[in-house]
């Protein structure tokens, strides 16, 4: 039977712009944001949660660089710039995966930067971040608008914070977006990586800080999540290049023991809500240094030229 | 072959919409709730999926005991309220916002650190040939504790 390719293509078009209209009809009435849905509809809501189906997503989120630099803030304690990764570095990563990885290694170095208010090592690293940015196919649009806020307000700790948050909120969401989940992810390990090395290197390991070795194991609870996150992309080469040390790492941080006093419950402070749990961590000996000669390695391998 | 052409456009047209169905979904995670953070600092992670009524989805991540939170769930108007609960790794359920009229945005801290689980349920409507589904965020913000004054 002959084929009517003229009308096959009409066809195809027609369809085409059929589903066009229905992705658009769906996704119209999404974006406002109104604080309350009709109350007809409310009652009819079933509110049973017997009826639900199932676990559609599980997402993990670690701690941020900026989250962990925060902390590491209110503990007055010197700035060591030669634990950077040295910005001079980053016209050696050459792949979209070690341009990722760095990324995140330099955001995290920015993040420590920042909370010491050395601007002019923040010009340095925010430099190649956004150049990281382009070479990863990050649209420039924003950046362009960053770089004219630098040069504003480069003496202000808080708009850094948040240009580096713009900055990396931009490039997750573009990357997922674009179906690049793996590169978003090893940004994030890259950040985590880094973040941790510059805690177990600031650390004094024969007389440690209480807060930042709690900061320091407390990393128990995050690596796990970072696990997962990863393993969500195990069929890219980089991220299966860094699995089992991972892995290893976080066998070595379940090695820490927790005792938890009582059930978790709500309770009102000050009019504000609190989750009143009680945790107690119990350190096996040498845990900070086998933890240190762990992530010290992977750092190693991300960053080596 | 015609229908083997057909189901080929088929599979375009769909892989246009559910792209363009993404987009549109992280648009509105950034200009319309991103600003509801403040003034907490966004965690600079995006967690967005496509909802039916009846299903769930769940963020694990861990609250540090030094910091403040903010958890904003949001989702598109034709799935109605969204309801979401903190529990912790045993599935205890710590808070519900059903107890606060469905509110969007609840802010609290945690006295030790730990692994914590936030689930998104959207609720199934009575007539189940009348299923909905739609874009949902969910987002963490973070503040030093005591905090005010990080943005004016």
């Amino acid at each position: 039977m002959p084929i009517n390719y003229s009308t096959m293509l009409r066809f195809s078009i027609r369809l085409f712009y059929f589903f066009i209209f229905l992705g658009f009809t769906f996704v119209s009435t999404a974006c406002q944001n109104k604080t309350k849905a009709d109350t007809s509809k409310a009652q009819e809501l079933a509110v049973n949660t017997q009826s639900l189906k199932k676990v559609k997503n599980i997402f993990y989120n670690v701690p941020s660089p900026v989250e962990v630099t925060d902390i590491i803030q209110k503990m007055n304690l010197p700035y060591y710039p030669d634990l950077l990764n040295p910005s001079t570095n980053s016209d050696n990563y050459l792949t979209q995966a070690n341009k990722a990885l760095n990324m995140g290694v330099y955001g995290a170095d920015l993040s420590y930067i920042r909370i010491y208010e050395q601007y002019q090592d923040a010009a340095k690293f925010l430099v190649v971040v956004k150049k990281f940015t382009r070479d990863l196919g990050i649209p420039e649009e924003g950046e362009r608008a960053i770089s004219k806020r630098l040069e504003k307000n480069i003496q202000n700790q808080d708009s850094l914070l948040n240009i580096i948050t713009e900055t990396f909120t931009d490039s997750d969401s573009y990357l997922k977006e674009n179906r690049r989940g793996s590169t978003a992810a090893l940004i994030i390990f890259g950040g985590w990586i880094e973040t941790l090395y510059l805690a177990t290197n600031i650390i004094d390991i024969n007389s440690p800080q209480d807060e930042l070795l709690k900061l320091i194991v407390e990393q128990r609870y995050s690596v796990k999540n970072l696990l997962a996150l990863m393993k969500q992309f195990d069929d890219e080469k980089r991220v299966q290049d860094f699995l089992p040390d991972l892995e290893l790492l976080n066998k070595k941080f379940k090695e820490i023991g927790q005792t938890k006093s009582g059930r978790p419950k709500l309770v009102s402070k000050k009019g504000k809500a609190v989750i009143g749990n009680k945790v107690k961590l119990n350190l096996p000996p040498n845990i900070l240094k086998d933890v240190k000669t762990i992530n010290d390695r992977i750092r190693t391998r991300i960053t080596e030229l | 072959m015609s229908k083997i052409y057909r189901y080929i456009i088929l599979l375009i047209a769909l892989t246009c919409v559910s792209s363009f169905a993404f987009s549109q979904c992280n648009e509105f995670t950034k200009k319309d709730c991103i600003p509801l953070l403040s003034p907490y600092t966004f965690n600079g992670q995006l967690n967005n999926t496509v909802l039916s009524e009846g299903e769930t989805a769940e963020l694990q991540l861990t609250f540090y005991a030094d910091q403040e939170y903010r958890i904003l769930v949001a989702g598109e108007d034709q799935l109605g309220q969204i309801r979401f609960q903190l529990l912790d790794v045993e599935y205890n359920v710590l808070y519900d916002n059903k107890d606060e009229d469905y509110t969007k945005v609840w802010d609290f801290s945690v006295e030790s650190t730990d692994d914590f689980i936030v689930r998104v349920m959207v609720d199934q409507n009575m007539n189940p040939e009348d299923t909905e589904s739609g874009c949902v965020s969910m987002l963490i913000g973070f503040r030093a504790f005591g905090s005010r004054t990080l943005f004016k």
